[in-house]
């Protein structure tokens, strides 16, 4: 069920907010299992078939994790276990994602999704197993408790993350399904979730959707767009990219809110970044914990501990020789930035978009290591340092750009086609002039994009004062140019009650989202 | 500082890793506070201390360690169930 349709936001969640009230009512059981049976119902809602994978894939990481926990170590090593069910998670989630598009020829139904029925990918697969394996690791490690069946179904499907993320760690999800509190509707955790959640719902159905008509035109003809076109079709894309995962993200949030369940954050303002270490601590946030978590520092780990074995040095001197460099940072972020790009897609697109960060990283990170200290005494002025503030926004962020492009295309050969077209390099004599990229109307949409992005606060920042999430990001704390803050107000209910009106208009025909192919 | 033997070593493994020889280590000490300790740096830090103390830590126990005085009681927790199990 997308939460951008009436089904969801006239019928599933005001019977799952009712049936929450009730429940609460009786027990904090009740409310566990009533979450996990409506959220088990929403997955339904789009496949009875992948149900059952989605339960199969529970029951049976419930029970590895029963085994991991219960320590059998005289008869089962645990280690083997833990190992034997990593296997199988990753066995069926590479079936899906690689196999079945192999066989069936449609890997380019994967990246155009027309109708999301058609969709062979069960939906949300990359995130229970993700969620799942780090659960069996942490068992396995000492860093997580057996879980009883309800509140591990609800901590694996709560439908708001269960699409698409935030990636849940059950350290942050688990003590706050077994705190001893009130379980009933909380007004103020309503009116902060519900105002979350309308502002997510129009960054996706407004600004998302819009974009998406322009990036669409563009990446169909890749190769004889005119400059101009490929610019409009590029940051189109970016924009609509952007928009449609952080309103998802702002939804998912939300909608956790009003049931007084707060999530990790998912968005800071990623394209105010000012490089590429910054931009991936500020986009997807929970992924790239994860991934360091789960597949960085386990790389790191072993690299460094063989250094040590071999009697080479691990200091930060050592770190800074171009042999230490390549060891103990080029080659696990390779690595690492190598995976995260085939996750998100079978072709070599992906690779290079992987690829590409993983070389912006270590570019990065070797000018952390090896630029010359600038003297006290010479600093810059006010000025200089603002200059140079917005020159480290733009340099980082054309970066982005250009790993985007592979993103998106259809395959390495447009993304060329389209980088080309950028910089005026298209086929053929005449390039296409396609007037309907370059209007008064899509280019006034880029303008006021590029504004909401680089000039208003962010939804956490505007909600701050209420305690959005768990943590707030470190760069929330920076102010924006311009300063917005949400207030349970009559003013504000009259606002987001014309957006979401606007939004209901403009809903009639739901559209799926970017994150849900991966 | 209930522990100077133990504070002692770990100054002088984190004045090897960070290559600064006035580093002073207090239990408050946090990863802010001494210039270059990253997450990418705390992974070599961490191995270090494996190296010279000759315990392990796995990588779960990574994450809760950016704080000296954490560090410190998880170390003297290993020590003293390894000198146990010895």
């Amino acid at each position: 069920m997308l939460f951008n349709s009436y089904a969801f936001l006239f019928v599933f969640l005001p019977v799952v907010l009712l049936g929450y009230q009730v429940a609460a009512h009786w027990h904090r059981r009740a409310v566990i299992i009533w979450l996990a049976l409506s959220s088990l119902a929403f997955y339904a809602y789009w496949s009875p078939r992948f149900l059952l994978l989605l339960v199969g894939s529970i029951l049976f990481n419930y029970a590895a994790g029963s085994l991991i926990a219960s320590r059998l170590e005289d008869r089962l090593p645990t280690k083997t276990v833990l190992w034997a069910a990593i296997i199988a998670n990753l066995a069926v989630l590479c079936a899906f994602k690689y196999f079945v598009p192999w066989i069936n020829g449609v890997t380019a139904v994967f990246h155009h999704p027309l109708n999301w029925s058609d969709l062979i990918l069960p939906l949300g697969i990359s995130f229970f197993t993700f969620t799942q394996i780090a659960y069996l690791v942490d068992l396995e490690q000492g860093a997580a408790h057996r879980q009883d069946l309800d509140s591990y179904v609800l901590f694996v499907t709560f439908f708001p993350h269960l699409i698409a993320g935030p990636i849940l760690h059950h350290a942050e999800i688990m003590p706050q399904l077994h705190a001893r509190r009130d379980f009933r509707l909380r007004s103020d955790d309503m009116a902060v979730g519900f105002a979350w959640f309308v502002m997510g719902l129009f960054k996706k159905v407004v600004l998302a959707d819009r974009f998406s008509t322009e990036a669409d035109r563009a990446f169909l003809v890749t190769g004889v767009l005119h400059t101009g076109g490929s610019w409009v079709g590029v940051l189109s894309y970016s924009l609509q990219l952007y928009f449609d995962f952080s309103g998802y993200s702002d939804m998912a949030l939300g909608l956790a809110r009003m049931f007084s369940i707060n999530f990790p954050l998912n968005f800071s303002s990623p394209y105010k970044s000012r490089s590429i270490i910054d931009f991936w601590q500020r986009w997807h946030m929970t992924l790239t914990r994860y991934i360091m978590s789960y597949l960085y520092n386990p790389i790191a780990m072993w690299i460094n501990r063989r250094r040590v074995r071999q009697g080479k040095k691990i200091s930060r001197k050592a770190t800074a020789t171009v042999e230490g460099f390549v060891q103990l940072v080029a080659f696990p972020t390779t690595v690492t930035l190598f995976l995260a790009g085939v996750w998100h897609g079978a072709g070599l697109q992906f690779v290079i978009f992987g690829l590409l960060h993983a070389l912006y990283l270590c570019i990065n990170h070797g000018w952390r290591v090896w630029r010359t200290t600038r003297p006290a005494t010479a600093a810059p002025s006010a000025l200089v340092r603002r200059l140079r503030g917005i020159g480290s926004l733009l340099l980082t962020y054309v970066a982005v750009l250009i790993a985007q492009v592979f993103f998106r295309a259809a395959g390495v050969g447009a993304a060329m086609d389209m980088l080309a077209g950028m910089i005026g390099r298209h086929h053929g004599p005449v390039p296409l002039r396609s007037a309907s990229l370059l209007g008064v109307n899509t280019l006034v949409g880029l303008v006021v994009g590029y504004l909401i992005v680089w000039c208003l606060p962010n939804t956490q920042q505007m909600l701050a004062r209420f305690k959005p999430s768990l943590q707030l990001a470190p760069s929330d704390l920076q102010p924006s140019l311009v300063r917005i803050a949400w207030r349970p107000t009559p003013a504000w209910g009259f606002v987001l009650g014309a957006v979401l009106l606007l939004v209901l208009v403009r809903m009639q025909v739901p559209s799926t989202f970017l994150y849900f192919q991966f | 500082m209930d522990n100077p033997h133990l504070y002692r070593e770990l100054t002088e493994i984190f004045r090897e890793v960070f290559d600064d020889d006035t580093l002073t280590l207090t239990p408050e000490t946090t990863a802010a506070d001494i210039d270059g300790w990253d997450s990418m740096a705390h992974i070599g830090l961490i191995v270090a201390i494996e190296e010279r103390m000759g315990v392990k830590f796995n990588s779960a126990e990574l994450e809760s360690l950016h704080n000296v005085g954490q560090l410190a009681g998880v170390l003297e927790y290993k020590l003293e169930s390894r000198q146990v199990k010895a």
